[in-house]
């Protein structure tokens, strides 16, 4: 992969709270790479970097081979898409979306075509005679994105573009945003705490904590070869079962918070290097709920069902469990076992196993790597 | 650096705003019959001198009982009002509240000199009345203001929830919303007094020689002999108190919110 | 809720206490300065005349005040806009507790009436007053420079006075202007003064425009502060006015002298109104 973008080593803190602590990442040519964390990992930092809206402390960022660290927003050419879209109250849609051909001297007839031009791509051409305050919250998001992209941007940075619409247009608008991006090819950094939307628009996420890069990786990659703890239990709806696990004195047998269980296949192979206490992450739609006893299966009390349309989520008491564990999750579209009833839960693979303290991935080894 | 020199800016502009009190309060230290810059020797002779003052005593008085009175009649009518706003009918909410915050718009010295001729022909000009009358008008729109601000931010919700709990409206208004609008009735009546007290605009054409508040002795002293430093004092302690009220103010609200 | 209707009425006596003591005086000071009040007497003749209004504006006197006093309030304007658009930038960009102290300075001026902070600006001004000893002190003037009595005095205390009334209703309009316009613009290509005229100044013109008209008005219609700051060689139209109701007591002419600033003041208003549909079609 030749980097297109390069941010290298870039901090940034506010008095004593650290924003960023140490960033390093690379984007290809055309890549749409999301920003994805929970609130104060940084994302938005990390975003208002690249735009030229916050200077970091250190670092560098490289796009297309000219070092931008130091140029100023207004000469870096990055279309950014706010997510309250900041639409100039005062002007027209064509004079929000013309704004920035008006600042680089252009005028007259080119302005207009590529006002168009941008208006066409968003399917917006008919509502340029119309105020910010006249378009509904799609139609205002699509203004936005028109704005950013008529000015030919080197780069595409989008802040939570979904996160003021309704679910229902969440989902259109997403399908579009992905068909825009394949149209115009610009490359595309969009922040997110919705992982449906990260993974669903992205070449590659970008999965940030606290101020740090966890993992990038393609979507599929990162959610089911988690590198870390928090990975595995931030991704999912509901997230994977994060367990803890200790070596047992008896050969094949593993001590699963505090109850004995014995392992067979991927489980028992991702547990067989096991030497101290660890964390076992288990996806809830990959267990089994049996009604009779089976090798490798853990034994369990029905606690409670939820029915979520089309399928089950059930948690599951671990039998003979130290107080204070967490149910065990199962999802699955099975309609067996009242609450009360005996349950056996049998693992069908392993997400990964994971160092208590560090969160760090020990087993199964990351294919390729 | 473009920052920097923006609050460097804001900084001399804020200085500029109080510079006046500043040294109005400084001066009054000062032990010289005529203020000079630098001053020669510090002293609390004004001090004592406007303590002792039995002219200056009653127009501080008076100043005091109309600001109080004005106050009480300001922020009655003031909360009323405000709660009238917010809960009544919505149609004629704007034009109610223009008329309710009209003195804040039109100036006061032009309603004074009509005031002045009607006041005249009632037979209240230069009165205790009168006075209070005029002060509690055009300090009204202040109370109105602050309570709008206060009671819009008090959630609905809970003055329903008291109800759905078994407390009939009027207990429910009493035991909820007027503790949580506490602050705002002090802020309010901070506001009233002070203005009240200070007011030398409308007073200087309705007050009489019998009802003789301080900034209107204070305005015809400057008009005629210059500077008496015993007055300096006093504005020194007049500006103490106002700091003192939004100091406690502050304590209070903060305190208010805590809980 | 039940108690709509009857709610509204708890407006009543703030709304009567507003229209009767307030409002209908207006009213009655049109009908007052159409009266007269002959020579030497005290006795108002209540023959509808325009003699009121033919003495204001065939003596010079009133009109050379009048001049003085709408240049004095438009200059007082201008120094606002200048001083008091960055102040207003600054406490809208900020929050919490030095937001607050600089919003409670701005309000003392308005706690602390008209006397105070000018009985402060006589010791600041005047010869011996801070200005001129420190001027002296740093060898840049020998003799004292003349505030006191000068225009340029007055404008300095209208300045002070009114400033509070430029900046509230700026701080309110830009309260309401997110930060992202900026930053928007700016990632459009603009540079810093691209964004403040085409952004920031045209979004912040309804607080402008009120902060312009308040600060007019009020500087308009002072005299407390340019008798004691001019003091008493300048004469603006308001202490005119204060004048003639006060010492000489020809009240119906005091009438037609309040009621001159009125019409002034409502040309304004109305001129206001006529530019802001104009800007909006």
């Amino acid at each position: 992969m030749t980097a297109y973008l390069t941010i290298r080593d870039v901090a940034k803190s506010y008095g004593r709270a650290t924003a960023l602590r140490r960033i390093d990442m690379e984007i290809a040519r055309g890549e749409f790479l999301t920003l994805l964390g929970p609130s104060g990992s940084g994302k938005t930092t990390l975003l208002r970097i690249l735009a030229g809206l916050l200077e970091p402390d250190r670092g560098a960022l490289v796009l297309d081979g000219r070092d931008i660290t130091r140029s100023p927003a207004w000469e870096r050419d990055i279309g950014l898409v706010f997510q309250n879209y900041a639409l100039f109250p005062h002007m027209d849609v064509r004079g929000n979306v013309g704004f920035g051909l008006e600042m680089r001297g252009i005028g007259g007839a080119e302005a207009a075509r590529r006002i168009d031009e941008a208006l066409d791509t968003v399917s917006m051409r008919d509502y340029g005679a119309r105020r910010p305050s006249e378009l509904s919250g799609g139609q205002q998001q699509r203004i936005a994105i028109a704005r950013a992209i008529a000015i030919k941007p080197r780069l595409l940075l989008l802040d939570e573009p979904l996160s003021n619409l309704d679910a229902v247009l969440r989902q259109s608008v997403r399908v579009e945003l992905r068909e825009l991006h394949q149209r115009t090819g610009l490359t595309t950094v969009m922040v997110t705490h919705d992982q449906v939307e990260a993974l669903t628009l992205a070449d590659r996420v970008a999965l940030m904590d606290g101020g740090e890069l966890l993992q990038i990786d393609p979507p599929e990659r990162l959610y089911e070869c988690p590198a870390s703890a928090f990975a595995a239990g931030f991704l999912g709806s509901p997230p994977a079962n994060l367990l803890s696990v200790e070596p047992h004195s008896e050969a094949g047998a593993i001590r699963l918070c505090g109850a004995l269980w014995r392992p067979t296949g991927p489980a028992a192979a991702a547990l067989s290097g096991l030497r101290g206490p660890a964390r076992l992450a288990l996806r809830p739609e990959t267990l089994r709920l049996l009604a009779e006893p089976a090798p490798g299966a853990i034994p369990g009390r029905m606690k409670a069902v939820e029915y979520m349309g089309g399928e089950r989520l059930a948690h599951v008491a671990i039998d003979g469990a130290a107080p204070g564990t967490p149910a065990l999750l199962v999802r699955g579209a099975g309609a067996l076992a009242d609450p009360g009833q005996l349950v056996y839960v049998l693992p069908g693979s392993v997400t990964g196993v994971f160092d208590t303290d560090s969160g760090a991935r020990l087993a199964p080894a990351q294919a390729g790597v | 650096m473009r920052r920097f020199a923006l609050s460097g800016f804001t900084i001399l502009v804020v200085l500029f705003t109080i510079a006046p009190l500043l040294v109005l309060v400084f001066s009054s230290f000062d032990d010289g019959k005529f203020f000079r810059f630098p001053p020669r020797e510090l002293s609390l002779r004004w001090f004592r001198a406007a303590f002792a003052s039995a002219e200056y005593r009653s127009s501080l008085f008076n100043s005091a009982v109309v600001g109080l009175l004005a106050t009480i009649i300001s922020v009655t009518l003031g909360t009323a009002a405000a709660l009238g706003l917010q809960r009544g009918a919505l149609k004629s909410r704007a034009a109610l509240e223009m008329v309710l915050l009209a003195p804040l718009t039109l100036p006061l010295v032009i309603w004074a000199i009509a005031l002045l001729q009607i006041y005249a022909w009632l037979g209240i000009g230069g009165t205790l009345p009168g006075l209070v009358l005029a002060h509690a008008t055009f300090t009204l729109p202040f109370s109105v203001r602050v309570m709008l601000a206060t009671l819009s931010a008090i959630d609905p919700g809970l003055e329903l929830a008291a109800r759905s709990l078994g407390a009939r409206p009027w207990r429910a208004f009493a035991r909820i919303t007027l503790p949580l609008a506490l602050p705002g009735l002090a802020t309010s009546a901070a506001l009233s007094f002070f203005i009240s007290f200070n007011d030398v605009i409308v007073s200087t054409f309705i007050a009489g020689s019998s009802w003789m508040t301080f900034p209107v002795r204070l305005y015809s002293q400057l008009r005629g002999q210059g500077i008496d430093p015993t007055t300096l004092a006093i504005g020194t302690m007049v500006i103490a108190s106002i700091l003192i009220v939004v100091a406690l103010s502050e304590l209070f609200s903060r305190k208010a919110l805590r809980t | 809720m039940t108690a709509r209707g009857p709610a509204s009425w708890l407006t009543a006596p703030g709304v009567a206490l507003i229209a009767c003591v307030f409002l209908a005086p207006f009213a009655l000071l049109v009908a007052m300065s159409f009266w007269s009040q002959p020579n030497g007497t005290l006795l108002v003749d209540p023959t509808p005349t325009l003699v009121n209004y033919e003495r204001i504006f065939s003596d010079g006197y009133y009109l050379r005040g009048l001049g003085r006093t709408l240049w004095l309030s438009l200059v007082t304007v201008a120094v606002s806009v200048v001083l008091g658009f960055p102040v207003a930038f600054w406490i809208a960009r900020r929050a919490g507790r030095l937001r607050r102290l600089t919003m409670a300075v701005m309000l003392l001026p308005i706690v602390c009436g008209a006397l105070l902070p000018t009985l402060g600006l006589v010791n600041l001004l005047s010869p011996l007053g801070i200005v001129n000893g420190t001027l002296k002190s740093l060898g840049l003037i020998d003799r004292s420079i003349p505030l006191l009595g000068t225009q340029t005095g007055i404008l300095i205390g209208l300045v002070q006075a009114f400033l509070p009334m430029m900046v509230l209703p700026l701080v309110a309009v830009l309260d309401r202007l997110p930060p992202s316009y900026e930053e928007a613009a700016k990632s459009l290509g603009a540079r810093p003064a691209q964004v403040w005229r085409r952004v920031v100044l045209p979004l912040a013109a309804p607080g402008l425009i009120a902060g312009s008209v308040l600060v007019f008005c009020a500087s308009l219609t002072s005299f407390v502060t340019p008798q004691i700051l001019g003091q008493g060689k300048i004469a603006t139209f308001a202490a005119m006015t204060w004048q003639q109701a006060s010492l000489v007591l020809d009240w119906p002419f005091a009438s037609a002298l309040a009621m001159v600033m009125l019409g002034l003041m409502a040309a304004l208003g109305g001129a206001v109104l006529v530019l802001r549909r104009g800007a909006r079609s």
